[in-house]
C-alpha cells in the first residue's frame, strides 16, 4: 500500500464520523420534532371531529324538533296518517320535509315499525323497520351511523330519531346528515392527514390513500353503528390518521442532503489528501528515480536539495552517500588501473622478453658464427633474417597494441551519426553478413574525440561481426536520443551471433579475456575505458545462441 | 320542434304539431273506426290481403300541387315495406298494395303516421305536407297557418318548459298533460274542461323471466307509486299476439348476480317511480339498485342481455302488431304494470278536436 492510499484511508474516518454522528443526530431530532408536531395536529382533529359530531347531533335533534312540531299542526297529513286520507300526500310529505329541513335522510313509521313515509326514498314506504328507532334510541348520545337504503344503493347518516303522537296513534321520525367522503374531507381540511371512517362491513376515505406509509400517527372517535342485518347496534369508528409520508419525504431530503454532503466532503477530503500526499511523496519520489538512476557507473547525478524538512535531509544524505561512493568509486577505478598497469607490465615485460628472446638468440649465433665461422656469416644470417624480421614485427605488433590502451583524446561536439557512417564505411564484413543502421534524427551532439568514438564503435562492430562466426546473420548499429532534449545519446550495436554465457559476461569487460582465437582481449576492456572517459556508460544484453546488444550512453550536448 | 323529423314524430309536441301537418291515407280514430283522409276510396277483393285505394281529387300539398299515386308511393320510402310486400300505382290518383298480413277490417296500418305523405324540397326546412296546416321557419315559437286560407284558427305552439300552470295563466288554449298539478289547477279554473285521453302508454317490466307482480302490488304501483294518470295494465296487449312470434319465449333462465340493476330511461319520471319502487319491494328478493340511462343508450343496455330489469313505456295500441314488435329487441320476460294517459285541457268555447287512435288530438 503506498503512503498516498495510506493519507487518503486515513481521511476517510477523520472526515466521515464525525459527519455520520452528525447526521444520525439531526435526522433523530427531526423525526421527534415532527412525530410530537403530528400527533398534536391528530388530538386536535379528533377534537375538532368529536365537537362536530356533537353539533351535528344537536342539529340534527333541533332539526327533528321542528319537524315533528309542524307534523302536529298539520291536519292534511294527520287526516292522511290517521284516516287514510290522500295517501299520496303522506306519501311526498318526509320528502317535503326532509328538504326543508336540510336533512339528508328522513323516514316516518307508524307504531308498528311500518314506513309511512320517506324522504330519502319514497317508494320504500310500507317496509318494516322497527328496529331502526328502538336502536337510535339507545346509541349513546342518541346518535349513530345509519345505513340508509335509496333506489341508486345505500348512504351512511348520521341520525337522530323523534316520536311525535297522531290521532291517539304513535309515529317515529328517524332524521340525519348524510357522512360521505367530501363530509370527511371537509373535517379534514388539513390534507396531510386523512379521515376514515370504519364501521361494519366498509370503510369510508376522504380521499384515497396514495401512499403506504410506514409510519402513522392515528387517532380515533368512537361511534355506534345501527346494524340492520343483525338489529343490533356495532362499534364504529372515525379514525384520523396521519401519514408520517412528510416525515419520510424530510428524511429522504436530509439524507439526500447529508449524502451530498459526505461525497462532497469525501471529495474534498480525497482532493486535500491526495494534494498533502503529493506534496509529501513526489520529493520522495524525485528522490528515488534520482537514487534509481546512481551505479558505480554513473555516480555524477547529484541529490541536492534546499528543503528544510526531513526531505531536504534525507536528499542531502543521499547526496553525501553519493559523493562518498564517487570517491570510492574513483579509488576503486584507480586501484584497478592500478592494477591493470601491473598486470599490463608484467604482461609487457613477459612479451618483450618473449619478443627479445630470438634475437638474442639470433645475435649470439650471428656473434659465434662471427668468432668461429666469419666465412659463412652471410650465409648464416640470411638464414636467421627472417627470425630476426619476424622478432622485430611481434615487438611492433606489442607496440601497436599497447598504443592502443591509452590514446590522447581530444573532445569537441561531435556527430554520433555521422562516425557511425564512417566507421562502418571501412567495415567489410564477410559474405553473409549485413551490416544495418537506424539513425535517428535531429540526434544532439556528444562531446567526445571523433577517433575515440570511431575506436568504440570498431571494436563494438568488429565483434558484432565477429561473434556471427562466419553464419549469415545481421548486425544493426542504432542510435536514439534518451532523455528528451539534453539527454544522452544511445548507441545500440545488435548482432543476432552466438551470444554469451553468464560466465562470458562477467569478463567481457576484463583485459586480455578473450574467447576468440588469436584475440587480444582488450577490445571490450578498452571500448569501457574510452566510455568510461567520455562520462558515458556501456551495458549488455546478450542470450546464448540469440545474439548480443551492447549500449552505450554517452551525455549529449546541451 | 326538429324540421328533421317531419313528417315523423319524435317527441309529444311534435306527435301533436305533426298530426296538423302532415296526412295519412286514412285516419282512425280513438274508437277504432276508419275514416278516409286523403284516401277517399279503399276496397280489397281477397279478404285484406290487398288493397286498392283511390286518392281524392282535392288533394294537395301545400303549394298546391295536387297528390298523385306516385307521389304517395315516393312519400312511403321503405316504411311501407313493415307492412306490405308490394305497392303499385294503377292509375294518376289510385295504387294498390299486398300487405303482409291480412286485414279484413280495413288497411289500419296506412293511418300510421309514418307514413303521412309529404315531399321535402331543397332549400325548405319542413316537408310539404298535405295537411290542414302548414308551417314555415324554424323558431322555438312556431305558428301554423291553415291551408289556402280555410276557416281554421291559426295555431301558435308554445315550449311547455317549467311549471305548466303558467301556460293556463298566460292564455294557451290547448295543453296536453299528465302533470297532476296542471290537471288540479284546470279544475279550479271554469273556463277550462279537463278530457282524459285513451291510455296510450303501457309500462311494462322486461326481465329475462317474467316477474309475478300481484294484483295489488299493481294497484299499488298506480296508486301511490307513480304520480301521473294510471291504472293496473289491462290486458289484451298487441305484444302477445301469437300470430307474429312475438313475446317471451317460455322458459328462460336467469342467472342473477349481485347488483344487478332496474333501469329506467332518465327523464322519464314515471318509469323511475316504478324503478324505485321495485327496488324496494324486491321482488325477486335479489338486490337491486335503479339507474337511470340516457334513451340512446337504452338499445345497447337491453341488447346486453344480462340480469338488469328494464322498466319502459311502450304504445298502447299498435297499428300492425307485427309490425311494431321489433324482431329481437327482447327476448325475456314482459310484465305489464301500468297503463298511464294524459288529459287534454281545453278552453272552453275554443277550436272543435277529435282525438286519433294514438290519443293525439286533431283540430277539426
Amino acid at each position: 500500500m503506498t503512503f498516498r492510499t495510506r493519507v487518503l484511508l486515513a481521511f476517510a474516518p477523520v472526515v466521515l464520523v464525525p459527519l455520520l454522528v452528525f447526521g444520525i443526530g439531526v435526522r433523530r431530532a427531526v423525526r421527534d420534532r415532527l412525530a410530537a408536531q403530528y400527533r398534536r395536529r391528530v388530538d386536535a382533529l379528533v377534537a375538532v371531529i368529536e365537537e362536530d359530531l356533537a353539533q351535528r347531533s344537536r342539529a340534527i335533534g333541533d332539526r327533528l324538533g321542528s319537524l315533528t312540531g309542524a307534523a302536529l299542526e298539520d291536519n292534511h297529513l294527520r287526516a292522511a296518517a290517521v284516516q287514510a286520507v290522500d295517501r299520496q300526500y303522506l306519501l311526498d310529505y318526509a320528502g317535503a320535509a326532509m328538504r326543508l329541513a336540510g336533512l339528508d335522510m328522513l323516514q316516518i313509521q307508524d307504531a308498528n315499525g311500518r314506513i309511512v313515509s320517506s324522504g330519502h326514498f319514497r317508494q320504500e314506504f310500507d317496509r318494516l323497520e322497527p328496529a331502526l328507532p328502538r336502536l337510535l334510541a339507545t346509541a349513546p348520545g342518541g346518535v349513530a351511523l345509519v345505513r340508509a337504503r335509496t333506489p341508486e344503493g345505500a348512504f351512511l347518516v348520521l341520525a337522530r330519531v323523534d316520536s311525535l303522537r297522531l290521532g291517539g296513534g304513535r309515529f317515529t321520525v328517524v332524521g340525519g346528515l348524510a357522512v360521505d367522503s367530501a363530509a370527511l374531507a371537509r373535517l379534514a381540511r388539513d390534507t396531510t392527514l386523512r379521515v376514515d371512517l370504519e364501521y361494519p362491513g366498509g370503510v369510508l376515505a376522504s380521499r384515497a390513500s396514495d401512499t403506504t406509509a410506514a409510519d402513522e400517527i392515528v387517532g380515533e372517535v368512537p361511534l355506534a353503528f345501527v346494524d340492520g342485518d343483525s338489529a343490533r347496534l356495532a362499534p364504529a369508528r372515525i379514525v384520523v390518521t396521519a401519514p408520517l409520508t412528510a416525515l419520510a419525504d424530510v428524511r429522504r431530503s436530509m439524507d439526500l442532503g447529508f449524502l451530498v454532503a459526505v461525497l462532497a466532503t469525501v471529495a474534498a477530503a480525497m482532493l486535500l489528501g491526495g494534494w498533502l500526499a503529493s506534496r509529501v511523496t513526489r520529493p520522495l519520489a524525485d528522490l528515488a528515480e534520482t537514487a534509481r538512476r546512481v551505479d558505480l557507473e554513473r555516480l555524477d547525478v547529484a541529490f541536492g536539495s534546499e528543503r528544510p524538512d526531513e526531505i531536504g535531509a534525507l536528499a542531502r544524505l543521499l547526496g553525501e552517500m553519493t559523493e562518498r561512493l564517487r570517491a570510492g568509486a574513483a579509488r576503486l577505478r584507480d586501484t584497478e588501473r592500478r592494477a591493470a598497469m601491473g598486470d599490463l607490465a608484467r604482461q609487457v615485460n613477459h612479451d618483450v622478453r618473449n619478443g627479445l628472446a630470438p634475437l638474442r638468440n639470433v645475435l649470439r649465433h650471428l656473434a659465434r658464427v662471427a668468432r668461429e665461422e666469419p666465412d659463412q656469416l652471410p650465409h648464416v644470417f640470411a638464414e636467421r633474417q627472417t627470425t630476426l624480421e619476424s622478432s622485430l614485427a611481434y615487438l611492433e605488433t606489442l607496440a601497436t597494441n599497447y598504443a592502443r590502451l591509452y590514446p590522447e583524446t581530444r573532445a569537441t561536439p561531435c556527430d554520433v551519426n555521422e562516425v557511425v557512417r564512417e566507421t562502418l564505411r571501412l567495415v567489410a564484413p564477410p559474405d553473409g553478413v549485413r551490416v544495418e543502421t537506424a539513425l535517428a534524427d535531429s540526434l544532439p551532439r556528444v562531446r567526445a574525440d571523433a577517433f575515440v568514438l570511431r575506436r568504440i564503435l570498431e571494436n563494438l562492430v568488429r565483434n558484432a561481426v565477429e561473434a556471427i562466426d562466419g553464419a549469415a546473420g545481421a548486425v544493426t548499429v542504432t542510435t536514439e536520443q534518451r532523455g528528451g532534449a539534453g539527454g544522452n545519446v544511445r548507441v545500440t550495436v545488435a548482432d543476432n551471433g552466438k551470444g554469451m554465457t553468464r560466465p562470458e559476461l562477467e569478463r567481457a569487460f576484463d583485459d586480455f579475456y578473450t574467447t576468440k582465437p588469436g584475440g587480444t582481449g582488450l577490445g571490450l576492456s578498452i571500448v569501457r575505458r574510452l566510455v568510461l572517459d567520455l562520462n558515458g556508460s556501456v551495458k549488455v544484453e546478450t542470450q546464448p545462441g540469440q545474439g548480443t546488444k551492447f549500449f552505450v550512453e554517452l551525455p549529449g550536448e546541451p | 320542434m326538429d324540421p328533421a323529423h317531419a313528417p315523423v314524430p319524435v317527441t309529444g309536441g311534435e306527435r301533436v304539431l305533426f298530426r296538423q301537418l302532415y296526412e295519412t291515407l286514412l285516419r282512425l280514430d280513438c274508437e277504432g273506426r276508419l275514416h278516409p283522409a286523403l284516401a277517399a276510396a279503399w276496397s280489397t277483393p281477397d279478404g285484406g290481403w290487398t288493397w286498392t285505394l283511390t286518392i281524392a281529387d282535392s288533394t294537395r300539398f301545400w303549394d298546391g300541387v295536387p297528390v298523385g299515386a306516385r307521389d304517395v308511393i315516393a312519400a312511403w320510402g321503405t316504411a311501407i315495406s313493415a307492412v306490405a310486400e308490394s305497392t303499385a300505382a294503377i292509375g294518376e290518383h289510385m295504387l294498390m298494395l299486398r300487405l303482409r298480413r291480412p286485414a279484413p277490417e280495413g288497411p289500419l296500418a296506412l293511418a300510421d303516421p309514418a307514413l303521412a305523405v309529404a315531399k321535402r324540397v331543397p332549400g325548405i326546412a319542413w316537408p310539404i305536407g298535405t295537411g290542414a296546416y302548414w308551417v314555415s321557419g324554424a323558431t322555438a315559437d312556431l305558428t301554423a297557418a291553415p291551408v289556402g286560407g280555410a276557416r281554421r284558427p291559426v295555431l301558435r305552439w308554445r315550449p311547455a318548459g317549467g311549471d305548466q300552470r303558467d301556460l293556463l295563466d298566460a292564455g294557451v288554449d290547448l295543453l296536453v298533460t299528465d302533470d297532476p298539478g296542471a290537471v288540479a289547477y284546470a279544475a279550479t279554473r271554469a273556463d277550462f274542461s279537463s278530457v282524459p285521453l285513451p291510455w296510450d302508454r303501457t309500462y311494462v317490466l322486461l326481465a329475462p323471466v317474467p316477474v309475478r307482480a300481484p294484483a295489488p302490488i299493481l294497484e299499488d304501483l298506480a296508486r301511490h307509486v307513480v304520480r301521473v294518470e294510471a291504472r293496473p295494465a289491462s290486458p289484451p296487449f298487441w305484444w302477445q299476439d301469437s300470430t307474429c312470434g312475438a313475446g317471451p319465449p317460455p322458459g328462460t333462465a336467469s342467472i342473477v348476480r349481485s347488483g344487478s340493476a332496474i333501469v329506467f330511461v332518465q327523464g322519464d319520471a314515471v318509469a323511475r317511480d316504478l324503478a324505485d319502487r321495485l327496488v324496494a319491494l324486491s321482488l325477486d328478493a335479489q338486490p337491486r339498485r335503479a339507474v337511470g340511462v340516457l334513451p340512446e343508450a337504452l338499445g345497447g343496455r337491453l341488447a346486453a342481455r344480462g340480469d338488469d330489469w328494464f322498466v319502459v313505456s311502450v304504445p298502447r295500441t299498435a297499428l300492425d302488431a307485427c309490425a311494431a314488435w321489433s324482431p329481437g329487441l327482447w327476448g325475456g320476460g314482459i310484465t305489464p304494470l301500468l297503463d298511464v294517459r294524459r288529459r287534454m285541457l281545453v278552453r272552453r268555447g275554443g277550436a272543435r278536436l277529435s282525438i286519433d287512435w294514438d290519443a293525439v288530438p286533431r283540430i277539426r
